[in-house]
């Protein structure tokens, strides 16, 4: 493509966002565009977002069926709300921030409420068993509470800083830092490596 | 373990049916996008009603003109249409209707009915993907095109009462005398409340984890189904109904022969008093009743009647779109379809014992 054809696609799609690829456009574009009901622009956010949403509420609930239903709700949420959705606000923050929150409430519900077995469950649910690199850390880290787990999660896979996981947690910033350090002294004592 | 080697473990965590998981939920999101109507500007037309909205509202604060007289009396007629008389139009029917029929369970759309199997009570999800249905002491998800169970529990008490959340991640039910709380795909059963009343939860809408129940001592109790926390607790000397407004603000608590509308954001309390006994409720963008008094029951909406007939009435039950109220009498084969000032009547071939369950978008 020449020069001159770049200039022109930049131009067209400065006005009506046509012929960019997807993969290239912000996610405020997405969501202008999902607004006005486009399905392929709802499939390029959820194609961005839904890895990071997932792991986290996965690693805060260590359950793959609830992990799946609360990630899949916040997508939902943010489906609900897309028309009041402020698009100069960054999206990913948004349902990271719903995930989270409510994996946490997961967690403290399964401690008040223990769950009570049926006498059959016909769908088979996922495996509980895991594997890879970080078994030892992520053992370690199904220890914590899950105030601890999340914003471990927060600050060590979604790289927020501790400012934005207070914001995001209602919580004092200080509140956070010291959660932080007792969860990475936490797993330091379980990796058997002493405080770090 | 440095800051480094925590960060790496995290990413690369294997996370159990990942790629189920989100297949999965790509389907849900996509088909809740596809059912969601895109934002349009305002059209003329709308500008052109609240124009002639003001246009009236002129015309009534002078109260003595000549115009102003026409357009109360015009107004009057309008809503004084206690009997109307209805006519065969199958077509007010949009949608999906649940039906049960002593212990069986049917989807009728476009005037066909299809066999779900043996149920006795049912609830659509809140996109009618999946039914949440009850026999016995079983509580299923079934898939509504051939009655295919997805899941399925089995008490040692009867399950009555399921209801699916507004989000579609809890469905609630009563079994015994408990209420109990299940993921929407099966897992995670809870016992979530004792000594619950014969009385279907309620859940809010636009809130997907808040709920409403009955316990048998009259206390209405509003809590999040995660955390179990209280949000609201009213005490009633008789609770038959709950039923939420469309928005999620109002929650009627409705008795046999009076009922109270709970304001929860400003807590204030509007008494609901009718002249015989409430046989049924739906709370929409509008609260109808109905009545039965002298062997009538007169369905009223925001205290307009607007149907009245012999004999008790069953169900009603309000369009998915909010505007069409569906009114059920047993024995009649005919349901009857109140859409403004029309009201239509739909056949059926269901007998005396057909009762309506939920009525959803096609």
């Amino acid at each position: 493509m020449s020069t001159e054809e770049h200039a022109v696609q930049d131009a067209v799609a400065g006005w009506v966002r046509v012929g960019r690829p997807l993969s290239r456009r912000t996610d405020a574009t997405l969501v202008r565009a999902a607004q006005a009901g486009s399905t392929e622009a709802i499939d390029e956010l959820f194609r961005r977002h839904w890895g990071a949403a997932h792991r986290a509420a996965w690693l805060v609930v260590r359950d793959a069926a609830a992990a799946e239903d609360i990630a899949q709700e916040a997508f939902l949420s943010a489906l609900r709300s897309l028309d009041r959705f402020d698009r100069r606000r960054p999206l990913g923050p948004w349902l990271h921030r719903i995930a989270v929150n409510r994996a946490i409430d997961w967690s403290r519900a399964r401690a008040l409420r223990p769950e009570t077995p049926a006498d059959a469950v016909l769908e088979p649910v996922a495996s509980a068993e895991d594997g890879g690199i970080g078994e030892d850390v992520v053992a370690a880290l199904a220890a914590l509470g899950p105030e601890h787990r999340a914003v471990v999660v927060l600050r060590h896979l979604l790289g927020y800083t501790p400012g934005e996981i207070a914001a995001m947690l209602e919580l004092p910033r200080g509140t956070v830092n010291s959660r932080l350090r007792r969860a990475l002294d936490a797993l330091a004592v379980a990796l058997d490596e002493g405080p770090a | 373990m440095n800051r480094d080697e925590l960060e790496r473990a995290l990413r690369e965590a294997d996370v159990p049916d990942a790629v189920g998981a989100r297949e999965r939920a790509r389907r849900t999101v996509l088909t809740a996008h596809g059912q969601r109507s895109p934002r349009r500007a305002p059209r003329a037309a709308l500008v052109w009603a609240v124009v002639a909205c003001a246009v009236a509202a002129v015309v009534f604060s002078a109260r003595d003109t000549q115009p102003a007289r026409e357009v109360r009396e015009r107004v009057r007629d309008v809503f004084a249409a206690p009997t109307p008389a209805p006519t065969a139009a199958p077509a007010a029917l949009s949608g999906r209707v649940l039906v049960t029929e002593g212990d069986e369970l049917f989807v009728v759309a476009r005037g066909r009915r299809t066999s779900l199997g043996h149920w006795r009570d049912a609830t659509w999800s809140p996109r009618g993907l999946y039914v949440a249905a009850a026999n016995a002491n079983t509580l299923a998800a079934l898939d509504p095109t051939d009655g295919t169970v997805r899941w399925k529990l089995v008490h040692a008490e009867q399950v009555r009462f399921p209801r699916w959340a507004p989000g579609g991640l809890h469905v609630a039910y009563r079994a015994g005398t408990a209420l109990r709380i299940v993921y929407g795909n099966g897992t995670h059963d809870v016992l979530a409340g004792r000594m619950m009343a014969p009385v279907a939860p309620a859940w809010r809408p636009g809130h997907p984890r808040t709920l409403a129940w009955a316990g048998y001592d009259g206390t209405v109790t509003v809590e999040d189904a995660d955390t179990a926390k209280v949000l609201w607790s009213f005490r009633s000397s008789q609770v038959r109904q709950l039923a939420w407004s469309s928005d999620g603000r109002r929650l009627l608590v409705a008795g046999r022969r009076d009922g109270t509308i709970h304001d929860v954001v400003t807590g204030a309390r509007a008494r609901v008093r009718v002249d015989g006994k409430i046989v049924a409720a739906a709370f929409g963008r509008r609260l109808a009743l109905a009545v039965f008094h002298d062997g009538r029951t007169s369905v009223r909406v925001n205290g307009e009647t607007v149907l009245s007939a012999p004999g008790r009435l069953r169900n009603l039950e309000w369009s998915p779109d909010g505007r069409s109220l569906l009114a059920a009498w047993p024995g009649a084969d005919h349901w009857l379809v109140v859409r403004g000032r029309e009201v239509s009547a739909v056949r059926h071939r269901f007998g005396g014992a057909g009762r309506v369950r939920g009525w959803a978008t096609p």
